[in-house]
């Protein structure tokens, strides 16, 4: 089965899946330790190019590919890390989206977890 | 009427009612990764298992709940969620009976082994001491949503 609805994706002859939406996706894996810039699993991208993540500050990253997210068409994520530390990926510029960390009391705080991230960019 | 000219003209014909039935291009092209899904909204309360509104459900087979403790569950499958192919969200709810509705509750998750993703549910006050890091607190989920998709 295939990520997307019914409807949403047809098959190609060589058997990969081609979304028929017009929805681009990226879909991760995002492990970030120490001060070191997030590093990304990536399961699913049909956005323009790879995201490349960068190290800003304590629980401040950098997702940065050129063009990709489009402004009021960009949809980001957020939630909780095994730790309790709370995350959100947000959009920053139409190259750039932002993944901040805090504490549950409002600090800044390195996310050192793994995270299921997702970047819908609509039509 | 010339031979030749009709069979081109007919020629023509085709090629062109060809090209209008053809379906339109679609907008995105690019390959996507192939993934199976579990969504659902979970509901817990006192010390019982969890139970889940099952909306898609395209993994192998069905979840199987367990409560290991306050706040604490299991969801199973054999070896179903595969390590860095498992991607999981839940949401985060709001208890109105607390701090004036900000966010009070905390649900979190992880992939304990290939054959269980672990859901762990507490208060933002259980986070202020350390100690207490991983205390968890039944009756948080109500019809929380969760999605599980797992990448080949």
């Amino acid at each position: 089965m295939a990520a997307l609805a019914a409807g949403q994706y047809t098959v190609a002859t060589d058997g990969t899946h081609i979304a028929t939406d017009g929805v681009k996706r990226y879909v991760a894996l995002l492990t970030q330790t120490g001060t070191d810039a997030p590093v990304a699993t990536v399961l699913t991208n049909t956005l323009s190019g790879p995201i490349v993540w960068t190290y800003n500050d304590v629980g401040s990253y950098t997702g940065t590919l050129t063009g990709a997210f489009t402004a009021d068409k960009t949809l980001t994520c957020s939630g909780v890390t095994r730790t309790g530390r709370f995350w959100e990926l947000s959009r920053e510029t139409v190259n750039s989206v932002t993944l901040t960390a805090i504490t549950a009391g409002g600090d800044p705080v390195e996310l050192n977890a793994t995270i299921s991230a997702e970047i819908r960019v609509f039509p | 009427m010339n031979k030749k000219l009709v069979v081109v003209l007919l020629a023509l014909c085709v090629v062109i009612s060809a090209a209008y039935s053809r379906p339109a291009p679609k907008s995105a092209s690019r390959p996507v990764a192939e993934s199976k899904r579990w969504v659902a909204l979970l509901t817990q309360s006192g010390t019982n298992v969890p139970t889940a509104v099952v909306l898609e459900n395209t993994l192998s087979g069905n979840v199987v709940f367990y409560r290991g403790g306050a706040g604490v569950y299991g969801l199973d499958l054999d070896g179903e969620f595969t390590e860095n192919k498992t991607w999981v969200m839940i949401g985060q709810p709001i208890d109105t009976d607390v701090n004036n509705g900000t966010p009070d509750l905390i649900v979190r998750w992880r992939v304990l082994s290939p054959n269980e993703i672990q859901v762990l549910t507490s208060r933002q006050e259980d986070f202020d001491n350390p100690l207490s890091l991983y205390n968890g607190r039944d009756g948080l989920l109500n019809n929380t949503p969760i999605e599980i998709r797992v990448y080949e």
